[in-house]
């Protein structure tokens, strides 16, 4: 089947990172019981891939946690320099395999150190530090990403928050990916991305982070007013022109003296 | 079709953002043909319009007023584009008269409440003469474009004679509600309900007024719960994943407002 990988692609980007075991699953019952599909899962793996790469999937190694990230991704394995090992990831089976132990970074130890309560704002998260050393002096920066998620199925939502910070001497650039579900008798999507530049002169990284994440969160709540008022309001009156409900007797009336 | 593969196909639905409900109905059936037919007939995709060149009227097309690739104009009752034979449904007799009031009722409806979109009713039983006496059952669809933001409404109805005074109306609901702002927010989706209550009978034309009502009271009712979902709901689950406060604060805050509490009691 030649749209197989694109079928599963579009399928699987558009799920929610914390239901994506359910959606594997739901996907596994459909081409079980098809008698159009008899083995997908060389392209189901590839998808599964992308998806964890760009949601930034939570994995635990050696009882810690950490983040699979194409920025910490070489040669097919990910690394974590801070923490000190490597390891592989099997995307199909959603297993952890092959982990190594590799030499704790310096850098990375110390700017961990640096980070002191930025993460007090976070509940359930992980997060890694990235050595993004290229050997030229005038360009070293180190990338922080964090991912925050929450799932609560009885409740019927979730969510996640990702965070990417490239920190160099005198600038961050941040990325911010947020996506929440909510789907008791329905199926509600929230979505929004951004992106700013900010410069670092301050020596304190942990409270500068902290203000950019902050921003972005005060202007989403800002948002979120402003669509209401605008856009959803102009949809449909909560109320009709008239300030009172529909006298259905007099409209059918009118209709049929018409 | 396996019974297991339908429910796993809605539980993707349910799941997959419904931005892309279209190409993702048509992935599902792709994924497993053998389940596109009651797939396609079950699920709520947003509607579209099309203009009725008899009456020069928009109208409003879903799987409820589609033969092949034709679309019934509720206002002059035709198919467009024209289809070639006779055999397609078009209600006469009592149906399509109450098909014809509703439509009319409801674009007053409409007006009032939207200031703006299209509406369409469709009607249909099993009866060929057209009878309704026994019930029917039928659509009522709104939809609603401004500014890059749609609302779709789409209410089924089930109307079942209950005795000869009273029928029971049956009406699921599906609000499709898709906003966005310049600053790439998006919250798409949808919120579905079912309600029944059984109504007074009196005359042909209570029908349309318990139609009216309930669905007027529906739609109040969803808006609501559209704005607590999309807005409040939202708001607490991205709190939850960064609090803008520290956790440490807030768990103080917490045990000073147990404290005031305990000391009132």
């Amino acid at each position: 089947m030649a749209t197989l990988n694109s079928v599963l692609k579009d399928l699987i980007n558009s799920a929610p990172s914390e239901e994506l075991s359910q959606v594997i699953k739901s996907i596994n019952t459909l081409k079980s019981t098809s008698s159009h599909i008899n083995n997908i899962d060389d392209e189901l793996e590839t998808t599964l891939k992308l998806y964890d790469l760009q949601n930034i999937k939570s994995v635990i190694v050696n009882d810690e946690s950490t983040l699979l990230s194409l920025d910490n991704l070489q040669n097919g394995w990910f690394i974590d320099e801070l923490r000190g090992f490597k390891f592989q990831y099997d995307h199909l089976n959603r297993t952890v395999t092959d982990i190594e132990t590799i030499p704790q970074n310096d850098k990375l130890i110390q700017l961990n150190n640096k980070l002191g309560d930025y993460f007090a704002n976070f509940e359930n998260y992980s997060y890694v530090l990235i050595n993004d050393d290229d050997g030229d002096d005038d360009d070293q920066s180190i990338k922080l990403v964090i991912k925050s998620s929450k799932s609560n199925a009885s409740n019927f939502y979730s969510g996640s928050w990702i965070s990417k910070h490239t920190i160099t001497d005198s600038s961050i650039i941040s990325e911010i990916q947020l996506h929440v579900h909510y789907y008791e008798e329905g199926n509600v999507h929230l979505t929004k991305p951004y992106t700013t530049s900010t410069s670092l002169s301050d020596s304190n990284l942990s409270t500068t982070l902290k203000q950019i994440e902050t921003e972005f969160q005060t202007q989403l709540l800002n948002d979120f007013e402003k669509i209401n008022e605008k856009k959803f309001k102009g949809l449909r009156r909560l109320l009709p022109i008239t300030r009172a409900k529909v006298n259905w007797v007099r409209a059918v009336g009118r209709d049929i003296v018409n | 079709m396996s019974e297991n593969s339908y429910d796993a196909a809605l539980d993707l639905l349910r799941r997959l953002n419904p931005s892309h409900v279209s190409q993702n109905l048509l992935n599902l059936t792709k994924l497993n043909p053998e389940i596109s037919e009651d797939l396609l007939s079950s699920v709520d995709i947003p509607l579209g319009t099309a203009t009725d060149p008899q009456s020069n009227r928009k109208f409003l097309t879903c799987d409820y007023n589609r033969d092949l690739d034709s679309f019934r104009s509720p206002w002059s009752n035709e198919y467009f584009p024209k289809l070639d034979d006779d055999e397609s449904y078009k209600p006469t007799g009592k149906i399509r008269e109450l098909e014809i009031k509703l439509n009319n009722a409801f674009d007053n409806y409409r007006d009032l409440y939207y200031e703006g979109g299209v509406s369409s009713v469709y009607v249909w039983n099993d009866e060929e003469s057209g009878d309704i006496d026994d019930g029917f059952s039928g659509v009522v669809l709104i939809k609603k474009t401004n500014d890059g933001n749609e609302w779709d409404s789409i209410h089924v109805i089930e109307v079942i004679k209950e005795t000869a005074s009273t029928f029971e109306y049956k009406i699921t609901s599906t609000i499709i509600l898709s906003l966005q702002d310049d600053k790439e927010l998006n919250l798409n989706g949808n919120l579905i309900r079912q309600n029944s209550k059984t109504l007074r009978y009196e005359n042909e034309l209570s029908h349309i007024v318990n139609i009216g009502s309930f669905i007027e009271d529906i739609e109040s009712n969803l808006r609501n719960l559209l704005q607590q979902v999309y807005f409040d709901k939202n708001k607490d689950i991205v709190s939850e994943l960064r609090s803008v406060v520290d956790l440490d604060q807030v768990q103080q805050d917490k045990l000073k407002h147990k404290e005031v509490i305990d000391a009132l009691n």
